[in-house]
């Protein structure tokens, strides 16, 4: 990851995030000089440090990056990785939604209030989850209703009730839609039993009505007479109540699995006992001869090799592409307060694109890699067979991902690739132990392969060339 | 692992108390419905009466998000007094009222 300006950070003219020499810093710009003054001084900032509800920072004394506009530079807590909305589990979304609304109320407490509220802004971070950007706080001005009110609704609250209510596959319109879902669509996908919502019918249907009398009118000069002659007040304890609200309707979604019996996602990888336990201590005797600091544990299930690699003392970054796995996932490390643990959703056969101006404001997930180590375990034939990617083709993009490999060969024998290929013509005659070795061998020196007791597949540990 | 082309599992709404089943019908609905049926003529005259002022933020904070913000707080004070007074009726049955996601230590 390059040094500069990050792409994402231009909306803002409060200031901007720049990387030197890795670290990643926020400029501060003059314009921004008494929101953030009052941030400091009237308590704010520390009550949300406090809580774990803010990302703290420490102001530096080092050579402006853009020295135009400069007021102050400030040093933030280093996150392990950003990861994006449609990478979250459902309890991670709604988790930063209610963490939204308890910043706006605290803020409100002390005469400040969120100038915005976009779903970026939330990270995960050593257990909890945080808000990151520190120049989103503003003087509240009296009688003055929330700015970030259409935001927080197109951000948090339209996915979570599409996710909770309609399908929960529909949280990828965030991936399409980089300033959250349009409220119109959302109240035309709700079902109508939505009807009988309160909250949803307000801040969701009715939101979306006024949305298309009032903005499409007020790019008439008309409309904004309109909009400009309905003056008004929204005194402070209305706006408490607003916020209260939906913290109300947000708390209602709800998202479980089908069957809500969680058990059945433990399934893994068909192992007899003696071989999960040769597995297991492989991975771990195989992470210990490298100490990774970062390791991305892709295709996960619900963790349980993240958490080896936790143990041997990495953030791990625990991929998988079930959002009920992820979601177990996560929830266990929320319980346990496993702070080491990052459970995302991805598929590795479609992963985040880069999206949003120029392609440059959200990252692709190979631009993002910052792994000492990946775990690719019992993966390789979901994404050779069922997806049908050359092993050439996955060694490449692996070399992308990290230097370090540790991966699971598993050969047509096994029980699992059999069903796999069960309903359909084998077209791969390059699916062997001979071929997988040839073609990580382009990219890939090995380090350690190690056949797994008791199965027919072999553990190696490879390091890039 | 699971097969990459694992379809999610759909909502699924557990089996709830009478209580609660009936509970936005008796207010939900009621309400629902009259917000919906409000004529728009009404609804303009509601908002331009309560609509609030604005300034510039760097955000276009949209102004029937504006608007209707003056409407919604006032229903969502009502809203909160009925869950208020809705969670005591349900106490009598002996259902749980509290909802455990809505933080109440007021900041």
């Amino acid at each position: 990851m390059s040094d500069g300006i990050l792409g994402a950070s231009f909306r803002d003219p409060s200031g901007f995030v720049f990387r030197r020499d890795g670290v990643v810093h926020r400029q501060i710009n003059e314009r921004y000089a008494d929101d953030y003054e009052a941030l400091m001084a009237s308590g704010l900032y520390e009550k949300l440090v406090d809580k774990s509800l803010l990302l703290s920072h420490e102001e530096v004394d080092i050579a402006p990056e853009q020295a135009q506009d400069h007021f102050k530079t400030i040093r933030p807590e280093q996150l392990d990785f950003v990861s994006y909305p449609y990478e979250w589990c459902f309890s991670q979304l709604k988790d930063a939604a209610l963490a939204t609304l308890r910043i706006q109320r605290v803020a409100l407490g002390c005469d400040m209030s969120l100038k915005d509220a976009s779903v970026y802004n939330l990270q995960r971070h050593r257990g909890k989850t945080v808000f990151i950007d520190t120049l989103s706080f503003e003087r509240y001005r009296d009688g003055e209703p929330w700015v970030g009110y259409r935001q927080f609704c197109q951000h948090f609250l339209a996915p979570l009730a599409l996710m909770s209510l309609c399908d929960l596959r529909l949280q990828q319109l965030l991936r399409v839609y980089i300033d959250g879902v349009p409220l119109d669509l959302a109240a035309s996908l709700l079902p109508r039993k939505t009807w009988l919502n309160l909250g949803l019918v307000t801040h969701i249907r009715l939101h979306a009505r006024f949305q298309t009398r009032y903005d499409d009118a007020g790019a008439s000069e008309d409309g904004a007479k309109k909009a400009e002659a309905s003056k008004g007040k929204l005194p402070k304890n209305r706006l408490l109540n607003l916020v209260r609200d939906l913290e109300a309707v947000v708390g209602k979604l709800q998202w479980k699995p089908e069957g809500t019996e969680w058990a059945e996602y433990y399934s893994g990888d068909s192992y007899e006992e003696a071989s999960l336990a040769h597995k297991k201590k492989l991975v771990a005797q195989y992470l210990g001869a490298v100490s990774p600091q970062i390791v991305w544990d892709l295709g996960a299930n619900t963790g349980v090799y993240s958490r080896i690699a936790a143990e041997a003392g990495a953030r791990v970054m625990s991929f998988d592409v079930d959002p009920a796995c992820v979601e177990r996932n996560y929830l266990d490390a929320r319980e346990q307060k496993e702070e080491p643990l990052h459970p995302l959703l991805l598929d590795l056969v479609n992963p985040s694109p880069a999206i949003g101006f120029a392609n440059e404001e959200r990252s692709s997930v190979a631009e993002r890699a910052n792994a000492d180590a990946v775990l690719a375990l019992a993966l390789i034939h979901h994404i050779a067979i069922s997806n049908n990617v050359p092993l050439g083709r996955i060694s490449a993009y692996f070399a992308q991902l990290t230097p370090v490999l540790v991966i699971e060969w598993v050969p047509k024998s096994d029980a699992k690739v059999k069903t796999l290929l069960a309903t359909r013509e084998d077209v791969f005659p390059h699916y062997t132990r001979e071929g997988f070795e040839a073609a990580f061998a382009q990219h890939w020196e090995t380090e350690e392969a190690v056949d797994i007791d008791g199965s027919e597949r072999t553990l190696y540990r490879l390091r890039r060339r | 692992m699971q097969s990459p082309s694992v379809a999610p599992a759909e909502a699924q709404t557990p089996p709830r108390p009478l209580v609660r089943r009936l509970a936005p019908w008796l207010f939900g609905s009621g309400l629902a419905a009259g917000v919906v049926l409000l004529p728009d003529l009404a609804l303009a005259a509601l908002s331009r009466a309560a609509a609030p002022e604005r300034t510039l933020a760097y955000l276009d904070p949209g102004t029937g998000s504006f608007v209707i913000q003056a409407v919604v707080a006032g229903l969502a004070g009502a809203a909160v007094t009925l869950r208020l007074y809705w969670g005591k009726i349900k106490g009598l049955f002996g259902s749980s009222a509290s909802d455990p996601e809505s933080a109440t230590d007021d900041e």
